[in-house]
């Protein structure tokens, strides 16, 4: 039993940063029915920069995310303003931003491992191998600060869209777009800042990941399978949706992997993404035929 | 000068075809207009134009002396007009409050925002009862009325309202019809309707422009245009011109 409760305490650890990574995804398709298939590309990218930071000049991963958050939201919106207007008002929007980030995600592939090489990076804290003990558990102390760290965007993220003028102009476009255009929210505004504000939780998703996991350039591939399966499982464009995606599947995973074989644990995402497909394809916590 | 002037509006959507092809029209100041007209005239198309939610591809829009055109639909706004579209366009995962509130998007005093939320609520009381419920959960003539009074949130000079009776049971339609002749009657507000109810949109209007093909056919005094013979050809005619090419 309490191996049990040990496997789940380090699956919640895990699925809070999954939710985190996932939570920009979601946003963006939710606000603009943006696909970003390019988002874990872009996590990849933050935690090169923290990693950059941690290399040349000491700097800790978690200050490291503080500094990649106003850096990346200037680059996702100034990449939105620059490359997005002219799919805006095609009938296939969606299907294009498919196109267009698979193509974002394969340059900014490619321009890592230019600049980094292929080899696996990892930035190394002095908490990265510290533990915590709470009786017969432990909580490790990198993924204890990665969840406190999720937990703080995620609240801060949720109080934006809830209680800012941004934020209900930002609702309001997820819930209706041409409503949102009659009673006045500009949303090509709304579209950008959604854009930088989802380009910057994957650059602070990319800072907590540099010290979990061992990283390189084409690792975002597989992480942008996991994030997809969870964003479908919760329902697309719904951040309750990614944050419950992300910790059930995480748990579950966790399990697998102790209980058979961690070989077979990244089945538990694609197995989740193919059910809910075929049972409920709107997800726990999207709308039927929104898309 | 018109409060509301278009000059040969032409548009259309994505690659399509034009719909409106040569459309202009005069909107005088503190009266209420009706666009009447057959299926696909172009009525709606053309109160999309104006709202800024669609560009004309060529054309002029003036409004209270200012060209408006290609503008964004949130500066059309500021500028005074405000759409009321015929699906509705509510949120539906907020409440009959936040709805209103979020009407008076543009206005950031919020003293002005209570005061016209009592206003509203005054002048549609059932959304007072119902002010804590979602969007989603009211009936098709809760939705409309929700989604007037969310227009008058913003206190528009020009009011257009595209087929407030589509899908209302006939009493329903006319206590909506009633509220909008009270924002010309008694709020002075200037208003231009699309109507496929001919005669209850005539009822409350002023004057009336006839739509047909994509652009302006002819425009009378609404209590006499349906006198014109013209009106009994492009409905019946047309109608009847359809019966002989389809045996």
């Amino acid at each position: 039993m309490s191996q049990f409760l040990q496997v789940v305490i380090l699956g919640v650890l895990l699925g809070g940063v999954y939710a985190l990574m996932a939570s920009g995804l979601t946003l963006l398709f939710g606000v603009m029915r943006v696909v970003n298939i390019a988002h874990a590309a872009f996590i990849v990218l933050g935690a090169f920069f923290t990693f950059f930071l941690w290399e040349s000049i000491g700097l800790d991963p978690l200050l490291g995310m503080l500094v990649a958050l106003p850096v990346f939201f200037v680059f996702g919106a100034l990449l939105y303003r620059i490359l997005f207007p002219r799919l805006e008002g095609s009938p296939r929007f969606s299907e294009m931003t498919v196109l267009l980030t698979f193509g974002l995600a394969f340059m900014a592939e490619g321009l890592m491992a230019y600049f980094f090489t292929g080899i696996f990076r990892q930035t190394a804290p002095s908490y990265q191998v510290d533990a915590f003990r709470f009786g017969s558990f432990f909580v490790p102390a990198a993924q204890f600060y990665a969840l406190l760290g999720s937990m703080v965007l995620l609240v801060a993220l949720w109080a934006f869209i809830n209680f800012t003028h941004t934020g209900y102009g930002i609702r309001a476009t997820m819930q209706n777009r041409t409503a949102a255009q009659i009673v006045g929210v500009d949303v090509r505004r709304v579209s950008i800042i959604s854009f930088g504000v989802g380009m910057a939780l994957a650059g602070a998703a990319g800072a907590l990941v540099s010290f979990l996991f061992p990283f390189f350039p084409a690792r975002h591939w597989q992480w942008i399978a996991i994030l997809l399966s969870l964003i479908v499982l919760g329902g697309l464009g719904s951040l309750k949706g990614a944050v419950v995606g992300a910790l059930t599947l995480a748990v579950v995973s966790s399990l697998v992997s102790q209980y058979t074989s961690p070989v077979w644990s990244p089945m538990v995402f694609y197995g989740a993404l193919f059910l809910i497909l075929l049972v409920r394809p709107q997800g726990l916590f999207g709308k039927q035929g929104r898309i | 000068m018109a409060f509301l002037e278009l000059h040969g509006i032409r548009a259309g959507y994505g690659i399509g075809p034009d719909i409106l092809t040569d459309v202009s029209l005069d909107v005088e100041a503190g009266r209420t207009h009706c666009i009447i007209g057959p299926n696909g005239a172009g009525k709606s198309t053309l109160l999309r134009v104006i709202s800024g939610l669609l560009a004309p591809r060529d054309g002029e829009v003036m409004f209270d002396g200012q060209s408006i055109v290609g503008r964004r639909p949130n500066q059309v706004l500021s500028a005074g007009i405000c759409f009321v579209p015929q699906d509705r366009s509510l949120f539906p995962e907020m409440t009959v409050r936040q709805n209103l509130i979020m009407g008076a998007y543009l206005e950031r005093d919020r003293g002005l925002i209570a005061e016209r939320m009592g206003r509203v609520m005054e002048m549609f009381p059932m959304l007072a009862a119902r002010s804590q419920q979602m969007a989603q959960t009211l009936s098709g003539g809760e939705q409309h009325q929700l989604s007037l009074a969310r227009a008058l949130m913003i206190e528009p000079k020009l009011m257009m309202i595209d087929e407030p009776s589509l899908g209302l049971a006939p009493k329903v339609a006319s206590q909506i019809f009633d509220v909008i002749r009270r924002l010309g009657a008694e709020l002075g507000m200037t208003v231009l309707l699309v109507e496929q109810n001919v005669r209850m949109g005539l009822a409350i209007s002023d004057w009336s422009f006839v739509l047909d093909l994509g652009s302006k056919r002819f425009e009378g005094p609404a209590e006499s245009i349906l006198d014109d013979p013209r009106i009994r050809d492009l409905y019946l005619g047309r109608l009847a011109e359809r019966k002989i090419q389809e045996p």
